[in-house]
């Protein structure tokens, strides 16, 4: 789908238009009001990677722990 | 799609969801009473239940869904006067799709266009201002409606039209600030939330910085959110705790979205074009003071309300409503007697009935047999 899109909430004098060009940015009735922040994305997903990491350990431990338990009864 | 897809991946929603059970049984009141937090945004209650988010929760989180429709929260008395304007001879009334259903005390937006109103949905203001360059001879009357994410694009919009003289085309502003409505819940004297979910796209022009006040002065959690499950989950999680460790902060969620400085630029354009209005009417939580904003003076020529003659009558809801007791969570959608009775999506007599985004309709659409089947 092409609509047009205006980015005058995207653009400033240190961020002209041409800058925006590959850029992800978020479109709200037809008005560009945020450009996506590739940093703060990855940021969010990391943490949340390694919670996940962090409990699949813990889990890993937990069973270990019951095996040795076994193999010392 | 990217940024999209990553943030609905299963297996780090089930590690957020172990992390809130974790937390929760870390949470002494949680053991007396269920915890509520409030998701402010009609977009976040349009997530929760689109992704089954309340049944994955621990039974002691109860979320409470906030008064962040702008289409729910719009009195009739408005609809009436947006009628009343579009039926005028040689108006064209544009307007986003969503407010196309919402009851007047006579009709809505729908029922005048089947009687012959020429009223246009439109995707953006801009589309509303291109209508009114192709019909110069026609009044072209944009309905202007939403929080802080829209309120930018009208003023946008209005600055377009002074700087290409259009003099056919005006606004009639029903736009509503979030702050004090926020206070006004937090001053309800039957107030009944322990955290709030922030709004991510109000926040995204606003920042951060005007919710300071919540955890300052009313002690209360909040984390401005994204709108794909792994954020509301990741921001429930961020909320219990700092409720587990006893702060109450405002923090951001959605950093790839919302600069806690906010949208400097859409933040100007409001500035230039609007004020606020002493008081402004909701359906359901009655007037709240410096809620609303109209135009300036500068732009009295854009403005609908005073281009045209309004009939600008308040209209009482239904008696049988209890809209404002559900916004403030004071009960459940399916605890008001009218609720997929008198009261669906399809006829709706109550605001939280009329949008996707109203925690009546979503209960209808997505939970509603099943609450009332658990509550049973």
């Amino acid at each position: 789908m092409k609509r047009q899109v205006n980015i005058a909430c995207i653009v400033s004098d240190d961020r002209p238009a041409e800058s925006c060009v590959g850029d992800w940015v978020l479109v709200h009735v037809g008005f560009a009001m945020s450009r996506i922040d590739e940093k703060e994305a990855a940021e969010t997903l990391k943490i949340l990677t390694e919670l996940g990491e962090a409990q699949a350990e813990i889990e890993a431990m937990r069973l270990s722990a019951t095996e040795v338990g076994r193999a010392a009864s | 799609m990217k940024y999209i897809d990553e943030f609905r991946d299963r297996e780090k929603a089930a590690a957020l969801i172990k992390e809130i059970e974790a937390l929760v049984a870390e949470i002494p009141m949680a053991k007396e009473r269920p915890i509520h937090i409030m998701e402010v945004c009609g977009g976040h209650t349009h997530s929760i239940f689109r992704y089954g988010i309340e049944g994955m929760l621990p039974k002691e989180i109860e979320l409470v869904h906030g008064p962040g429709c702008p289409v729910c929260v719009l009195p009739m008395g408005r609809v009436d006067d947006c009628v009343a304007i579009a039926e005028r001879p040689g108006v064209i009334f544009t307007t986003f799709g969503d407010a196309m259903r919402v009851p007047g005390s006579k009709k809505s937006l729908m029922q005048a266009k089947a009687d012959g109103a020429d009223i246009r949905m439109v995707y953006s203001p801009m589309d509303a201002l291109e209508i009114a360059r192709k019909n110069p001879e026609r009044e072209v009357v944009f309905f202007g409606l939403g929080f802080e994410t829209t309120m930018p694009s009208t003023a946008l919009t209005v600055l377009q039209a002074e700087r290409e003289g259009i003099a056919n085309f005006s606004v009639f502003c029903n736009h509503i600030t979030i702050v004090p409505t926020l206070k006004a819940i937090l001053e309800s004297p039957d107030l009944n939330i322990d955290a709030f979910i922030g709004p991510g796209h109000v926040s995204m022009v606003i920042g951060t910085a005007p919710y300071e006040f919540i955890a300052s002065f009313y002690k209360k959690p909040m984390v401005v959110s994204g709108f794909e499950p792994l954020d509301v989950l990741q921001s429930i999680w961020m909320v219990l705790k700092q409720i587990k460790d006893g702060r109450a902060e405002i923090e951001n969620q959605y950093a790839r979205v919302v600069p806690d400085a906010g949208n400097s630029a859409a933040q100007d354009a409001v500035e230039k074009v609007y004020e606020l209005r002493d008081f402004f009417e909701w359906r359901g939580l009655g007037s709240i003071d410096h809620s609303g904003v109209k135009l300036r003076a500068a732009y009295a020529r854009y403005d609908a309300e005073l281009k045209f003659a309004l009939p600008n009558l308040q209209v009482a809801d239904p008696a049988a409503c209890q809209c404002g007791a559900v916004l403030k969570g004071v009960i459940k959608p399916w605890q008001c007697a009218l609720f997929g009775t008198a009261c669906t999506p399809e006829t709706p007599l109550g605001a939280l009935m009329v949008s996707s985004e109203g925690s009546c309709a979503a209960y209808y659409q997505y939970g509603g047999i099943k609450a009332q089947a658990g509550a049973a």
